[in-house]
């Protein structure tokens, strides 16, 4: 039995490697997908599902930190596909710095693409869900918002920011029918995919990994960390995407206001 | 004494909690340095009139999220007290309160500007003789919203007080090759603060009653201290067993 079948998603980010491979789950499962991003480039790496499903995958260039255009992604899925069903965020901008050396301006746009940008898609989908009564919404956070592993300042920051914001969504939007909830993934296996830049994203030099137990940049075991599954050191996507599934269905509607911690144990470590 | 000799500057946004922590650590021997949001005057009459005001210089900001005036003010304290060993934000501020939907983009922009960028914003300008010295330690007041969900939280607050522990959880780790520790405190209701309603009617603790500046200041001395440089990268929930219940 299919899990979504007949439902509808808007994917907001929707070029990122991850929402392309969450993609493919929600054809098998039966939805349809509006797939949402920046650029018409994003997109590419969907192609192959997109021409298998035309009538169920949608594209859309708008910007996540524009809310008239956010507004007119949620219209546009109406339109073509009857009603909103998901939201699944996967927007997300890491930035570069500490808290010394953090440019005043990749601070900003961490927080309007990792924060006030959700919000700007929940505040969209909201009358489309409410309309209905019934809403599933995921948004893709990192353990770099929950533990610390080396990153960003911004990074670390807007991502604990953003499960803050989505615990006060899940309450104020429980009595629509609507979950929401985050989850906070380690490192991701995106080989299969070409990066692509983040708009506006200055790259941040870092040293390289070190082995774990070694002395990392923030000192003696601060970046330590890895999977404690045999011989799976990072996530294949497509385990990333079954729980994405998981959250978007109705598998999940006891669950509002959480953070799913996707890391392969991480927390057990000391 | 615990803090003799030891220099110590206060972001606070004007509530007893800058100001108990300012009290209890020069009683303790600390040279403090207090900032606090206008009006000007307001605190230092406080300090008169409450607090022992030895070793404890007076500032007021308008702003601690902009960097041209906390860069300005970090070079006129440190002239002033020469360099410092401890930092401790206590900064909050009220979103509208409303529908969820209807808070402006402005306002809430404003408010997370106020409480995590301000924040940020404080330790780029003093941490660095930290750095310099390697030894120091960093405190941040958070609360109750940014550790869990209180009904009624405005999702600004919550989003801006869960943002300071990633700032909490990035600054240990960054800086523990610096030997400079950060921690958390996130307090619930407490006694003489402006606090919201969300936070006042629906967080009680064991005993029910509200903390008090001191208890607040306690736990951030405790932080402060040498002796607790094995904590970092923690957050004390300190509401009075509110998670307890």
């Amino acid at each position: 039995m299919q899990k979504l079948a007949n439902r509808t998603a808007v994917f907001i980010g929707g070029g990122s490697a991850v929402a392309t491979v969450a993609l493919r789950h929600f054809m098998k499962e039966g939805a349809n997908v509006l797939l949402v991003d920046v650029k018409d480039e994003y997109f590419e790496r969907s192609l192959p599902e997109r021409q298998q499903y035309p009538d169920r995958i949608k594209t859309m260039v708008a910007s996540c930190t524009v809310p008239e255009e956010m507004a007119q992604a949620m219209a546009y899925a109406k339109e073509v596909f009857g009603k909103i069903d998901i939201l699944c965020y996967y927007s997300g901008f890491h930035g570069m710095g500490n808290i010394m050396t953090v440019p005043e301006t990749q601070w900003n746009i961490a927080l309007e693409v990792n924060c006030f940008g959700f919000y700007n898609a929940v505040r969209a989908v909201y009358p489309y869900m409410k309309e209905n009564q019934y809403g599933r919404i995921m948004n893709f956070a990192s353990i770099g918002g929950r533990a610390n592993r080396g990153v960003a300042i911004t990074y670390a920051t807007s991502k604990a920011g953003t499960i803050g914001l989505t615990r006060a969504l899940a309450m104020a939007l429980a009595k629509d029918g609507i979950t929401i909830n985050s989850m906070a993934p380690a490192s991701l296996d995106t080989s299969e995919f070409e990066r692509i830049a983040e708009k506006d994203s200055v790259p941040m030099k870092r040293p390289p990994m070190p082995p774990p137990g070694a002395g990392g940049p923030g000192g003696p075991g601060a970046t330590r960390g890895g999977s404690f599954i045999p011989d799976r050191p990072i996530a294949d996507l497509n385990e990333i995407a079954h729980v994405i599934v998981f959250m978007c269905s109705d598998d999940s509607a006891f669950l509002t206001g959480d953070c799913l911690d996707i890391n392969g144990g991480q927390y057990m470590q000391p | 004494m615990r803090f003799e000799n030891k220099k110590v500057v206060i972001a606070s946004s004007g509530g007893s909690i800058g100001l108990r922590t300012a009290g209890l650590m020069a009683e303790e021997g600390a040279c403090v340095a207090l900032v606090s949001l206008p009006p000007e005057g307001k605190v230092s009459a406080q300090l008169t009139d409450e607090v022992a005001c030895e070793n404890i210089v007076s500032y007021t900001v308008s702003d601690f999220a902009s960097e041209e005036e906390m860069e300005a003010l970090s070079k006129k304290i440190l002239e002033k007290i020469g360099t410092v060993d401890v930092i401790v934000t206590a900064l909050i501020d009220k979103a509208p309160e409303g529908e969820w939907n209807e808070i402006s983009d402005e306002d809430a922009h404003k408010t997370v500007r106020n409480i995590l960028t301000g924040a940020e914003t404080v330790l780029k300008f003093f941490l660095p003789p930290m750095i310099e010295k390697e030894s120091g330690h960093v405190v941040i007041v958070t609360s109750v919203a940014g550790r869990t969900n209180v009904p009624g939280t405005p999702w600004p607050e919550a989003l801006a007080y869960a943002g300071l522990g990633g700032v909490i959880r990035n600054g240990a780790t960054v800086f523990g090759k610096n030997s400079v520790t950060f921690n958390g405190v996130a307090v619930g209701p407490v006694e003489g603060m402006d606090q919201p309603a969300y936070i006042t009617e629906n967080v009680s603790g064991i005993w029910g009653r509200k903390a008090t500046g001191d208890d607040v200041a306690n736990a951030v001395m405790y932080l402060s201290d040498d002796l607790s440089c094995w904590n970092t990268g923690e957050i004390v929930d300190l509401n009075g067993g509110f998670f307890a219940l």
